[in-house]
């Protein structure tokens, strides 16, 4: 790990100072977990903030600047159902039925096409843009359906201003989410590890977290920002901070190491898939390509 | 179910909303009535009125539907059975508007000596996608003619070329069936009569489009995206996905503002049902490309043929003003003699003296053209069968809108030399519905642009090309200037002799790649 973190560290010279701060290891994140978790808002900082909300009103736009999200989203869709189908414990999981948290939900791309999936039964979207956010509720509106389904809500907060929801227990119900997602959101956060820790609390065993985000590689930065958003602008400028990025062994790292933080809980969480996801111009989004190159897809099942 | 109480001002509106993606959330039996509404029985101008309806918020929300057809015709129709044959699409909420009256098309019994004049030939590929879905059964397969032998030439070079079964490769041979459209047509309704999926598709026919507009906004939902239609009968219908299978002059392409581009070939296409000397048991279907148009011959069952004669719009009247004998007289001309022995007989009108002189000429053919093969001579034109319509080539820029999206002649027209024209609204049917099956499972809106465009992206190309060599062929042949006689003369003759080349045209013809 130390040797990997110093590789990481020499390639990124030019910005030496952020990326330690960011160095995703275990402790060091914790550490800056317990800094922000008093001032929450910190999950986000002023400038994605800025960035999204100037994005809000094209957000539906399907020839807009989030046309890739729209056509990513059916891949998605598949993932999560596709692992869910492959990788539910009978015992322990369910899979229908199913109460999802989608964090940083944006316009409700996502969170839209969830509640019309009628195995989900309720779905919370959260999202610190009150500008995206409105657009969400706005763009709900347009289809009856999610209206008086009652499935879909939506809420202008942080995660980790969400009450942690309460576990089963006797004459109560499980209060915790069947899933969580965080696509395309930890690579926008200051803290991931926080954000990553906020989301395992309140998730209920046999349930899932699943994360879309993109590996900090000279490839990803080819593909994401310099063609991208600069080259080909199919992406709006800014969107991407390179040294946000996150590489898929240190969240899958992340994972494993996690059950240890917890003593006692009995918390376990398993890294049960990954895919790597890329857009070829003209062709459109591929999942199944290497998962430490670019954009990729990982599920994370909680074990008891 | 918690939302009730929740909207309790506008619940109302459950009931339609409801009926959209979600099964599960059906509501109490208060209001199933108008949600799973009268079965769809043609003829019926039937409404979308629930006999419960007490209330206006009651009639806008029995209103709502995912997916409006307009258009009767045999895209609008594959569209509808196809989406309800769909383990994934049958719940969506249908509703299918047609000007004209079904009633007849639904309870045809037909008359075995009569052929109606409007047939179409059928790819093998789209008669899977009609088997798959469901609706190959319902068909009258009695008046169905399949043919394994295609026989064209050049009518000033006499160059030909010989399509058979061989260059397919199909299991029977079949490079496609000539079949009546009322007999699809019959056949589609009876398959949407026969699905018990829930809810029926609502069929409300002899009913015009009297507006499309945008939808109304009120209270907790905006529909001002979704298109609004306010037909003849006085009620509305609104639709998350507004289906054009209106044909050429489509209102609803117009209402969405999409252009179509083309051009008019300046013929009419001259159509009849006729009548053969003998029944000579071969499966051919003719065409003999004439400079003014080409001429084809399609065999119908029981010695019957189709003819789709494409000439200019003057000899079109003339020909549908002669007598019958004359008519038939002309037709035999049109597929043995020269132009210059046919635009003489042409420009005679008495019976008599045009079937003398075509016998003096058809005797005098050279030998080896006898040794050409010809079709059986047509003796009889089916009363009242001859009829003709203007031949044009349309594309449409894009075949999707938000919330729209086109299929068939709404979205291109073809000349119908190559027996395409059919085809290719039933792989557009088959390509949408392939889109939206996606959508559903993905949780998609069905009538989101995004979802759309995959199904625009998917066929424009290969309609773009269909309709181009269509075009390019009709241009090529309607000349009897010299070199380029003489080039496509040499052009058909090289590909003659390579049957690789044919089997790579006939594949392409028999809708291998199209769907």
């Amino acid at each position: 790990m130390e040797k990997y973190l110093m590789r990481v560290v020499s390639r990124l010279k030019t910005d030496k100072r952020r990326m330690v701060a960011r160095s995703f290891s275990v402790r060091s994140i914790d550490h800056r977990h317990n800094q922000t978790r008093s001032h929450s808002n910190a999950a986000f900082s002023a400038e994605e903030l800025s960035h999204f909300n100037a994005l809000a009103s094209t957000w539906w736009d399907a020839s807009g600047p989030s046309r890739l999200l729209h056509k990513m989203n059916p891949l998605r869709i598949s993932f999560i159902f596709d692992t869910i189908d492959r990788y539910a414990i009978q015992s322990l999981s369910r899979e229908t039925g199913l109460k999802v948290l989608d964090v940083g939900c944006g316009g409700g791309i996502l969170t839209e096409s969830l509640a019309r999936n009628p195995r989900v039964s309720s779905v919370t979207g959260i999202d610190m843009s009150e500008d995206v956010l409105a657009i969400a509720q706005q763009h709900k509106k347009q289809d009856p359906a999610l209206v008086f389904g009652g499935k879909l809500e939506y809420r202008l907060c942080s995660l980790l201003d969400m009450p942690v929801p309460k576990a089963a227990s006797e004459g109560h119900e499980e209060e915790r989410y069947d899933a969580v997602t965080l696509f395309e959101v930890l690579e926008h956060v200051p803290n991931p590890s926080g954000v990553l820790k906020a989301a395992t609390d309140r998730v209920r065993p046999g349930g899932w977290i699943f994360v879309s985000t993109v590996n900090r590689t000279a490839a990803a930065y080819l593909t994401t920002i310099f063609m991208g958003e600069k080259i080909l602008r199919i992406v709006p400028e800014g969107t991407h901070t390179w040294s946000k990025y996150i590489n898929e062994r240190e969240l899958r790292e992340w994972f494993n190491e996690h059950k240890t933080t917890v003593p006692g809980s009995g918390e376990h969480w398993d890294v049960v898939r990954s895919e790597g996801c890329i857009y070829v111009p003209f062709v459109g989004w591929n999942v199944g390509g290497p998962r430490d190159l670019g954009n990729y897809f990982l599920a994370a099942r909680r074990l008891q | 179910m918690g939302f009730y109480t929740r909207h309790a001002t506008l619940r109302v509106f459950v009931p339609g909303c409801n009926a959209a993606l979600y099964s599960k959330f059906r509501p109490s039996s208060r209001f199933s009535s108008s949600l799973a509404s009268a079965p769809p029985v043609a003829g019926e101008t039937a409404s979308v009125k629930s006999d419960k309806a007490s209330s206006a918020y009651d009639k806008i929300a029995s209103c709502l539907y995912d997916v409006v057809v307009v258009g009767g015709g045999i895209s609008g129709l594959t569209l509808a059975a196809a989406l309800k044959s769909s383990r994934y699409t049958s719940h969506l909420r249908i509703a299918l508007v047609e000007g004209m009256p079904l009633a007849s098309v639904k309870s045809w019994s037909p008359d075995p000596d009569i052929y109606s004049n409007r047939v179409s030939s059928i790819t093998p590929a789209s008669q899977q996608y009609l088997s798959q879905i469901g609706v190959w059964d319902h068909v009258h397969t009695e008046r169905v003619q399949a043919y394994d032998d295609m026989r064209v030439w050049d009518g000033v070079s006499g160059a030909r070329i010989h399509f058979d079964a061989f260059h397919l490769g199909t299991e029977d041979g079949t490079l496609a069936y000539m079949t009546e459209n009322l007999n699809l047509q019959h056949a589609l309704l009876s398959r949407l009569g026969s699905l018990s999926s829930d809810p029926p598709v609502t069929i409300l026919d002899n009913t015009k489009v009297a507006e499309i507009t945008n939808g109304y906004e009120f209270d907790d939902v905006d529909l001002s995206s979704w298109p609004t239609l306010k037909l003849s009968t006085g009620d509305s219908l609104t639709a998350r996905l507004l289906i054009g299978a209106d044909g050429v002059n489509s209102p609803v392409r117009a209402f969405a503002n999409i252009e179509s581009r083309g051009w008019d070939y300046n013929q009419h296409g001259l159509v009849a049902s006729l009548e053969m000397e003998w029944d000579d048991r071969q499966r051919i279907a003719w065409q003999r490309f004439l400079p003014t148009g080409p001429i084809a011959l399609l065999p119908m069952p029981d010695g019957k043929a189709s003819l789709v004669w494409s000439t200019t719009p003057k000899y079109a009247a003339h020909l549908k003003s002669l007598g019958a004998g004359a008519f038939c007289t002309l037709v035999n001309a049109a597929f043995r003699l020269a132009m210059v022995d046919l635009d003489y007989l042409i420009s005679r009108v008495d019976e008599e003296e045009i079937k003398e002189d075509f016998e003096w000429r058809d005797a005098r053919l050279p030998v080896e053209a006898e040794g050409q093969q010809f079709p059986v001579r047509v003796v009889e034109v089916q009363k009242g069968s001859r009829a003709s319509f203007p031949l044009r080539m349309r594309h449409c820029d894009t075949y999707v809108a938000p919330r729209i999206a086109l299929v068939g002649d709404a979205a291109h027209t073809t000349h119908p030399l190559a027996g395409q024209g059919l085809n290719l609204g039933q792989g557009d049917v088959a390509s949408l519905v392939r889109v939206l099956e996606r959508a559903v499972q993905h949780g998609s809106d069905i009538g989101d642009e995004v979802v759309l465009q995959a199904y625009w992206a998917e066929r424009y190309p290969v309609n773009h090309v269909m309709l181009g060599v269509v075009d390019k062929l009709q241009k090529l042949y309607c000349t009897d200037f010299p070199p380029i006689v003489g080039l496509r003369t040499v052009g058909l003759e090289v590909v003659e002799s390579l049957d690789w080349v044919k089997k790579m045209i006939m594949r392409q013809a028999a809708g291998s790649s199209v769907l």
